[in-house]
């Protein structure tokens, strides 16, 4: 049963490090509580939208030097960032573009989703937003009330979706079943004005079948159909979910769900084996803490206000206990606390085959910086490099 | 002959989360509302009719804690237990909504008469053992199966299993064994009068590493009445099955289980939903352990070295009760042991049929819908065999894809066999 590497948690960060590591030829075990918080991004690849001084971000590498020196970014260093993204967006120019919200507003990302809209799409176009009727995930009017306020010209076009949902997800996977698309899209395509130059749908023209659906869309409307994002769960995050998990179980990557690890076995330097909530143990050369942080369960904070690392008791960095009185201070904290680790992302005080990833490091804030893919994705790219030397010195004796 | 791993080892790590149904009637309470339950549930996918996981699990709840609701929706979810395993904070759904079944039940929500049949297949399988031949012709007749559907609710093409007779038990009467450590071996109601090839296999895998196999039971675990609500007249049954088990269980060896459901139930669901918490329950229910999770933990290196060429092209299907163990898919682990064999997996979740769920007429088109995924890629990758570790799955696929589906340790016996 024993693995080169176990992953706890499906964090984005988790799986990045697990594709890596596959590439490499390494066997690889997850152990997941449930799904990751991919679930819950909405707009798409965020590397570094806002400097630490609220300002908004252009060039995302050129920022990296403004952050706290403990930073992860700071951490791994500004070249490692470019060599992860590179490998994953295919992408290295450094520039941020704008994508639009599903309020309408502008956020920074570093690289459009396929068909993601951006305010360049719009610009200086008549643009139509379609509002699925029964489509309670999406309000298109919030969007175009915006836009056209900001000056774009943007209208709403209710229309039947291909089947009553109101969920993002069940309207998403309707499209994928949906036997004649062109037909569909023709009909809406029969209702639109002429006027319209683009055309924007929320975020759930088809799951696994995406790239076929919009294909399709673009084909017969006859003008550029993109995406906006929608509230979460969103299908963006989802599809990039379902295709990195896809890709590793069909590289026969073992992933187990509902699994909690609580304790572990160590040999005073080194973790040997963790431990889940029903007493099976797993073993592993190395180990990678994607767990989330906060948000997902991978930090936990007691009733003193003091954070804990729950799967494997690592010591965390906290500037101050959090208090429910001092909300916004205690936020910040909150986002800011995690485990400290080294340039390889070793926690500072722990074991030597131990690597920490994403939410669950300290001195980021994911909400303000608005970079929360580029910090997973990093830093999940160099603990598969970490665990690579690693295992490489251990195979070299 | 492969003897590296005695039985006298076995530690039983296994102790499933006792967890009763206060504990999960309060982890609705982990609730955060996130919404990923019901972007994953297969039912809310493909009909609207159906709430999602998120409403009908822990947000009814709340309601159905201070009155009682007069609802149906706990009704159309087929137990495929996915919600509870893509939820970030271990909210038990899925056993929630069992309990807000059994609540309806009880409070006299009628059972169809064909659901209150499929709930015993232990009874199915003694009555239509006795004259397999007639039983099969019935199943096979579209008119006596039009019939049957106007008077029970079984859809006239839902997937019933061919029916054997007493086959496994007259064979493993007259099997020799290796004279090895003993293991216990659970055949439930099915393996006899349905599945005996899958039960060879799995004494044929046994004895090849060099174990003795013992049949302590062929009472069924009750599962379909369980997930159906009608708890009643399970309590009786279950506590029945622990008192043929717990002999083997308390001799600290592993009961070792074919049937993915089967283990779950009596793992998790008797404290689930009988508050079966007792040491006798717990013992037994800590011995049980699946096949594929038994073999991966114990026999990786025995296998490799012994599995032989088979040049074959199978597509694996992890069936939605594997999910509940929370042991990964360790057929996953065994089958690429095997050279030569061409391995796809499974790109659907689920398969639709959900135990019995994809039998009932009303809901046989939801199922074939949820299937419809599957079907489709095994159509395309056209394989030799389908493999999956449930047997109303294969059944099921078998029926709908014309693919002939086995259980992973049928695939298994085949190598190892060879000479
Ligand atoms: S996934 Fe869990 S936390 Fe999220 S809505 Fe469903 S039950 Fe609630
Ligand atoms: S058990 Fe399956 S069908 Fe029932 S609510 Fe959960 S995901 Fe949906």
């Amino acid at each position: 049963m024993k693995t080169d590497v176990i992953i706890i948690g499906a964090e984005l960060d988790g799986l990045i490090a697990a594709t890596r590591l596959v590439e490499y030829g390494y066997t690889v075990r997850i152990l997941a509580v449930g799904a990751g918080s991919l679930h819950y991004s909405s707009a798409g690849e965020h590397v570094l939208g806002f400097d630490s001084s609220e300002q908004m971000v252009k060039n995302p590498f050129e920022a990296i030097e403004s952050l706290n020196s403990h930073h992860p970014y700071r951490r791994i260093g500004t070249s490692n960032v470019r060599l992860a993204l590179e490998w994953f967006y295919k992408k290295n120019d450094g520039s941020n573009i704008l994508s639009v919200s599903p309020a309408g507003l502008g956020i920074p990302v570093y690289r459009a989703l396929p068909w993601q809209a951006t305010f360049d799409d719009i610009k200086n176009k008549n643009a139509t937003i379609v509002q699925f009727r029964n489509h309670g995930d999406f309000t298109a009017h919030l969007a175009s009330n915006e836009l056209n306020r900001a000056g774009y010209k943007v209208s709403v076009l209710e229309f039947e979706a291909p089947d009553v949902f109101s969920k993002n997800a069940a309207l998403a996977k309707s499209f994928d079943r949906l036997e004649d698309p062109a037909s569909f899209f023709l009909g809406l395509k029969e209702s639109l004005s002429d006027e319209t130059e683009v055309l924007l749908f929320a975020a759930v023209m088809g799951f696994k079948d995406h790239q076929r659906i919009m294909n399709e869309a673009e084909k017969i409307i006859g003008i550029p159909c993109r995406e906006v994002s929608t509230l979460p769960p969103s299908i963006p995050g989802m599809r990039l979910d379902d295709d990195l998990t896809s890709n590793l179980k069909q590289q026969k990557v073992s992933i187990h769900s509902g699994v909690k690890i609580i304790e572990h076995r160590s040999n005073g330097s080194h973790c040997i084996a963790v431990t889940d909530d029903i007493g099976r143990s797993y073993e592993a050369s190395i180990f990678i803490v994607s767990t989330g942080g906060v948000l997902m369960g991978g930090l936990d904070i007691d009733s003193h206000g003091n954070v804990h690392e729950t799967s494997l008791g690592l010591e965390v960095y906290q500037s101050e206990p959090l208090s429910a009185v001092s909300v916004d201070t205690s936020l910040h904290a909150l986002h800011m606390a995690g485990v400290e680790t080294d340039n390889e992302l070793r926690p500072l005080k722990g074991y030597r085959n131990v690597c920490v990833t994403g939410r669950s490091l300290s001195h980021w804030n994911p909400a303000q910086e608005s970079s929360c893919e580029g910090v997973c994705i990093s830093t999940g790219w160099v603990a598969a490099e970490t665990a690579h030397n690693q295992l490489m010195g251990m195979k070299n004796g | 002959m492969l003897k590296k791993n005695t039985i006298a080892e076995f530690s039983s790590p296994h102790a499933h989360k006792v967890r009763d149904q206060k504990a999960i009637l309060s982890s609705m309470d982990l609730c955060t509302k996130c919404g990923i339950c019901d972007a994953h549930c297969p039912v809310a996918s493909v009909t609207g009719k159906f709430p999602g996981p998120k409403y009908t699990g822990p947000q009814a709840q709340r309601f159905r804690a201070i009155e009682s609701l007069s609802e149906l929706s706990p009704f159309l979810c087929s137990g495929c237990g996915i919600c509870t395993s893509v939820c970030p904070n271990d909210v038990a759904i899925t056993d929630i909504i069992t309990v807000a079944k059994a609540v309806s039940f009880n409070e006299g929500t009628e059972l169809k008469v064909g659901q209150r049949i499929l709930n015993r297949p232990d009874l199915i399988g003694k009555l239509s053992g006795l004259l397999p031949s007639l039983s099969n012709f019935m199943l096979n007749n579209g008119l006596l199966r039009f019939l049957i559907e106007k008077a029970t609710g079984i859809h006239r093409d839902a997937p019933l299993p061919k029916v054997h007779g007493p086959v496994f038990k007259r064979w493993f009467t007259n099997h020799t064994q290796p004279d090895g450590p003993r293991i216990s071996y659970f055949i439930g109601c099915s393996i006899d009068n349905f599945d005996p090839d899958v039960g060879k296999a799995m004494v044929g895998v046994l004895n090849h590493l060099g174990y003795r196999v013992d049949v302590p039971t062929d009472l069924c675990c009750s599962l379909p009445m369980l997930s159906s609500g009608e708890w009643k007249p399970t309590r009786a049954r279950a506590i029945n099955l622990i008192d043929a088990l717990h002999p083997s269980a308390s001799n600290n060896t592993p009961v070792i289980f074919t049937s993915t459901s089967c283990s779950l139930t009596i793992r998790s669901k008797y404290s689930a939903y009988l508050d079966m918490t007792d040491t006798k329950s717990r013992t037994v229910a800590n011995a049980v352990v699946d096949a594929c999770e038994f073999l991966r933990e114990r026999h990786m290196d025995d296998i490799r070295e012994n599995a032989k060429e088979l040049p074959l092209r199978v597509l694996y299907h992890g069936p939605c009760q594997l999910r509940g163990h929370h042991i990964g898919q360790p057929a996953v682990e065994l089958l690429q042991l095997i050279p030569g064999l061409h391995l796809e997996l499974s790109k659907a979740d689920c398969c639709g049929v959900g135990g019995t769920y994809g039998y009932d007429k009303d809901k046989y088109d939801i199922a074939t819908s949820i299937g419809t995924a599957l079907i489709d890629q095994i159509k395309e990758f056209n394989p030799d065999f389908v493999i999956c570790d449930s047997e109303t799955c294969r059944w099921s696929i078998e029926a709908k894809s014309s693919v002939p589906s086995i259980h992973p340790v049928q695939l298994l016996m085949q190598s190892l066999g060879r000479q």
